[in-house]
């Protein structure tokens, strides 16, 4: 929480931020490969995302302006909405898992175990290594008809021979569950939280006769709520934007049967598949439409159940 | 506010030092600016750029191919690219896109209409001077021209045919009819004749989506083409008949196919990992090669380490057109409409098909190759395997017809369409006619807002 009492306090100073610093230049000199990045490898494309947009640009010829076509053929696309319907699902259901799981464990780790660094990085082993290709990979072959997880069902004597990344009605779920086993990095942010809370509050309420439940609900809760908040906000992000899983999973296809889909694989497709530049422009300005929506519903609601202690 | 102004200065200065980087590559263009491109004068170096897709072993010979040609002509340096075939159609488009397209490209057929009808390809007819097309036939030379301008030298055909694993079939007790014309009836009979008697140990074969096997099954029906120039011809009724075909073998009392969850993941492991397949773990008795006949069944043979295989011809009912069959073009080389060193890259390309030496080490890794000489000279020194696949081309040649219409830009996304299609037939999602319907609309209006 003191970055944000450093920013109100560059908030209330921004007026007399006058006398120079001799660090400036330094500053400067540190910031600018940073600088560099964000204009030339963010801003600059983003820009050109959104004239691209309102173009034809199949990357061969240059562009040709067409007004509101792309947007407007968007809307008409099957595919298009049946893209939104599966990152819809996979937002909905592996947010609030992993959120839950992560919290959880937070919880168990936070009451001082031996060994806790050891669990705790091995809890948050997963999500340094679950975007990557390699998972993906292993994943594919977990769930596959001859895979680990039937195994495993296998030694409970349910003989299985379904392949869950094979079947459409599964494959999305399969993916659900490998978002939700990379808890670990909302887990770390929730242990630090955990510790922020001052020991007084349980010890003035255990005194006062509330059980661990209620603790939990009345103290952990409201004063973990800015971090909930915060890892709510940047899980919903990030699954928004989920991409290589369903990739390399697929095939690149989307498939089986377009169950994973996922949005931006689709504009992956429409983009280096069928060459379809402009199309998959708009459909990036879209998502951030989408994300910026969710966004601020999400700050919106924060004032109703977000307790800032100050 | 002085070093606000010093920072702002530095980004203009080095954007503009980009700029000045990137633009000097487009802008100093060489050569005379007629039409015939002349070879850099002696002396000078000329560095050209070769991009591929395909495995590690044909990086390996690619390299050893170029190296000698390197020797051969010590004032050109070649810079070689490969990626994986996903990877390659992204880079390609990204680097046309931004001007630095390579010299010198591997084309394949469903993406060659996209970039010749775009302007992105070199009139090959312009170097003919350094590229030879006499080595191969006039339909093979036909192959890499769209409305009659020459955009690609057609480096080897691939087949479609039947792979038969003879160690499965001899374990089982169970012999092929002749398939010099045996029916699709006959072909699902064998398929069920190795479930039943391997009590479902072995799976018969897998259905296949191949724009190629379509085609085929196609023109077995009297349609000559799935495209009529910038116009869908898949005929609705072939292809719901395709797919419910797809459906019935994965489906029923021991299906011959397996399971509909067994072929989903087959498929993938086709278009991925060749040794996930259960062709190569000795599992299944008989698969289409699906235009991958040769580098399929090289690889099934050193997975299972036997050469026990029989490669036959696709079935066809009797009343089926008599030369129904075509060798789909394998791959091309094309020179970028951009290249500054056009000559140079002709005579890469020259290299590349019309070496001897090149000729026979390459092989039948990029398919069947179109150089006659070539070919004879493998044919002579085959093993058993290749020597097989040699008298395939020439049993199969008898029985080819005219080659069907390119596909269309805008169309390169048939086969992952058709793979959907299916999925959705195979998964009760939808009916055959409906995904038929469906699939024929979707690339129709694929095609008409590509260009």
């Amino acid at each position: 929480m003191s970055y944000a009492v450093e920013f109100a306090s560059l908030v209330k100073n921004r007026g007399k931020a006058k006398q120079k610093h001799p660090d400036n230049k330094a500053a400067c000199g540190f910031m600018a490969p940073w600088a560099l990045g964000a204009v030339f490898l963010s801003l600059i494309p983003m820009v050109a995302s959104v004239v691209l947009s309102f173009t034809k640009y199949n990357m061969l010829t240059s562009p040709r302006f067409v007004g509101l076509q792309n947007f407007a053929a968007l809307f008409k696309d099957v595919r298009f909405r049946h893209s939104l319907r599966v990152t819809f699902t996979y937002v909905i259901a592996s947010v609030p898992l992993q959120l839950l799981a992560a919290l959880a464990l937070a919880v168990i780790l936070d009451r001082g175990m031996r060994g806790l660094a050891f669990y705790r990085s091995a809890f948050y082993l997963p999500s340094m290594l679950g975007g990557s290709v390699a998972i993906a990979v292993l994943w594919k072959m977990v769930f596959g008809s001859d895979g680990l997880f039937n195994n495993f069902l296998n030694m409970f004597g349910l003989h299985l021979s379904q392949s869950w990344i094979g079947n459409p009605a599964t494959a999305n779920w399969t993916l659900v569950a490998l978002h939700v086993w990379q808890f670990g990095s909302a887990m770390v942010i929730f242990l630090a939280g955990l510790r922020q809370i001052p020991r007084e509050l349980y010890e003035a309420a255990s005194v006062d006769g509330a059980g661990k439940w209620r603790q939990f609900r009345s103290i952990t809760i409201p004063m973990l709520s800015p971090i909930i908040f915060f890892n709510l906000v940047m899980s919903i992000i990030n699954s928004f934007q989920t991409f290589t899983q369903a990739f390399v999973v697929s095939g690149g296809t989307g498939g089986p049967s377009d169950s994973t889909l996922f949005y931006t694989l689709y504009l992956y497709q429409q983009g280096f598949g069928q060459l379809k530049m402009g199309y998959a422009s708009a459909m990036a300005w879209i998502l951030v439409l989408i994300v910026a929506v969710f966004t601020l519903i999400n700050f919106a609601l924060s004032k109703y159940w977000v307790y800032y202690d100050d | 506010m002085k070093s606000k102004n010093k920072v702002i200065a530095a980004i203009a200065a080095t954007s503009a030092m980009a700029m000045a980087l990137s633009g000097c590559g487009g802008s100093a263009t060489e050569g005379s600016g007629s039409d015939a491109p002349a070879l850099a004068p002696k002396g000078e170096k000329v560095s050209i750029t070769l991009n591929w897709w395909g495995s590690d072993a044909r990086v390996k010979l690619t390299e050893s191919a170029v190296k000698r040609f390197e020797a051969a002509n010590p004032n050109i340096h070649v810079d070689m690219q490969y990626s994986d075939w996903g990877g390659y159609w992204d880079k390609l488009a990204t680097s046309v896109a931004g001007d630095n397209a390579p010299d010198v490209m591997q084309m394949d057929e469903s993406y060659f209409s996209s970039y010749a009808s775009q302007g992105s390809l070199y009139d090959l007819s312009k170097v003919s001077k350094f590229l030879d097309f006499g080595n191969m036939s006039v339909d093979n030379k036909k192959a890499g021209q769209i409305e009659g301008k020459q955009y690609a030298a057609e480096t080897s055909v691939t087949l479609d045919g039947v792979i038969v694993n003879m160690d499965i079939l001899e374990k089982l007790g169970i012999t092929l009819p002749d398939t010099s014309a045996w029916t699709w009836k006959q072909y699902e009979d064998v398929c069920q004749q190795v479930v039943d008697k391997s009590n479902g140990e072995y799976v018969g074969t897998q259905p296949t989506f191949g724009g190629y096997d379509f085609q085929l099954w196609q023109r077995q029906h009297g349609k000559r083409s799935m495209f009529t120039g910038n116009k869908v011809s898949i005929d609705k009724k072939l292809m719901a008949d395709y797919m419910q075909k797809a459906y019935d073998w994965t489906h029923g009392k021991n299906p011959i196919a397996g399971s509909p969850d067994k072929w989903s993941e087959q498929f993938s492991a086709v278009n991925g990992t060749l040794q996930d397949t259960d062709m190569a773990k000795g599992k299944q008795a008989l698969s289409f090669g699906s235009g991958g006949l040769s580098s399929q069944l090289a690889q099934y043979a050193k997975a299972l380490g036997t050469e026990n295989f029989k490669i036959v011809p696709m079935p066809a009912d009797r009343s089926a057109s008599k030369k129904y069959y075509y060798m789909k073009p394998g791959m091309y080389w094309s020179i970028s409409a951009k290249s500054k060193h056009p000559a140079e890259s002709a005579k890469l390309i020259d290299f590349l098909i019309n070496d001897d030496q090149t000729g026979k080490e390459f092989g039948t890794d990029r398919g069947i190759p179109t150089n006659k000489k070539v070919r004879k000279e493998l044919a002579a020194t085959a093993n058993p395997l290749d020597k097989q696949l040699f008298d395939f081309v020439d049993q199969m040649s008898r029985i080819s017809g005219d080659n069907p219409d390119p596909t269309p830009n805008g169309a390169s996304g048939f086969t992952n369409a058709f793979l959907r299609k299916l999925q959705d037939v195979v998964f009760d999602k939808s009916k055959p006619d409906k995904a038929a319907e469906e699939l024929v609309s979707e690339i129709q209006n694929s095609v008409d807002t590509a260009s």
